[in-house]
């Protein structure tokens, strides 16, 4: 597995442990603790960690053009989509209080959350397109 | 990556010099295997240094190991 890959899956297990907290204090806690599963995403701090690899043999390449022509894809990709969660969030956020509830101020616990979700988008989605690139090529190999 | 509209000769030259390893070549041409490959199914298209370097590590022309086509192959002909 390739750096680029292993950083990936790395940062999707983050993402779905911090989902899965998040509903366990929703169920246990309720209301704005759900926030605090947030903070489990700060273990994306450690993915250079997982970047870094020994080469078998000198000379060996570990990352080049195409590499990087990926992980630029799958940045921009990623930025789109974290746009995109942005808009939706607080699109959402502005239907349930004004709209639903006819509630003129927002809580400022809820005014993190689009930042937070468009965050966790971002890296989530560009760790899901570098997987999709690689996986399409890897069946490719002959010898 | 989409197909690209530059074919290869790779697969042929790799077997005309000694049945090359993937391997061997994207060592000589300084990439890794997987960009190999993906250039050999035709599913990347290098930078033109890269394809001096595969083309150098052949001992040939560039224009030996990749051709240019104004209309990219479908699947039935690529068969």
């Amino acid at each position: 597995m390739l750096p680029q890959q292993r950083l990936a899956w790395f940062q999707i297990v983050v993402f779905a442990t911090a989902c899965a907290t998040g509903c366990l204090l929703w169920l246990l806690a309720g209301g704005q603790t759900v926030l605090a599963a947030f903070g489990l995403l700060g273990l994306w701090g450690l993915s250079p960690l997982f970047v870094r690899r020994k080469k078998k043999e000198p000379g060996e390449v570990l990352i080049d053009e195409r590499d990087r022509e990926i992980v630029r894809r799958a940045t921009l990709f990623g930025f789109a989509a974290s746009y995109l969660a942005f808009v939706l969030v607080s699109m959402a956020i502005w239907f349930c209080n004004w709209m639903l509830h006819s509630n003129e101020t927002v809580s400022v616990h809820t005014l993190t959350l689009p930042v937070w979700i468009a965050f966790a988008v971002a890296v989530v989605a560009r760790a899901i397109a570098i997987l999709v690139r690689y996986g399409r090529e890897d069946a490719d190999a002959t010898d | 990556m989409p197909p690209t509209e530059i074919t290869n000769r790779i697969r042929r030259l790799r077997f005309e010099h000694d049945e090359m390893t993937q391997k061997e070549l994207a060592r000589r041409a300084g990439v890794t295997r997987q960009t190999i490959i993906a250039i050999e199914a035709g599913k990347y298209a290098p930078s033109l240094t890269l394809a001096f370097r595969i083309a150098r590590a052949f001992e040939v022309g560039i224009e030996d190991v990749f051709q240019y086509q104004e209309h990219p192959p479908t699947e039935e002909q690529k068969k």
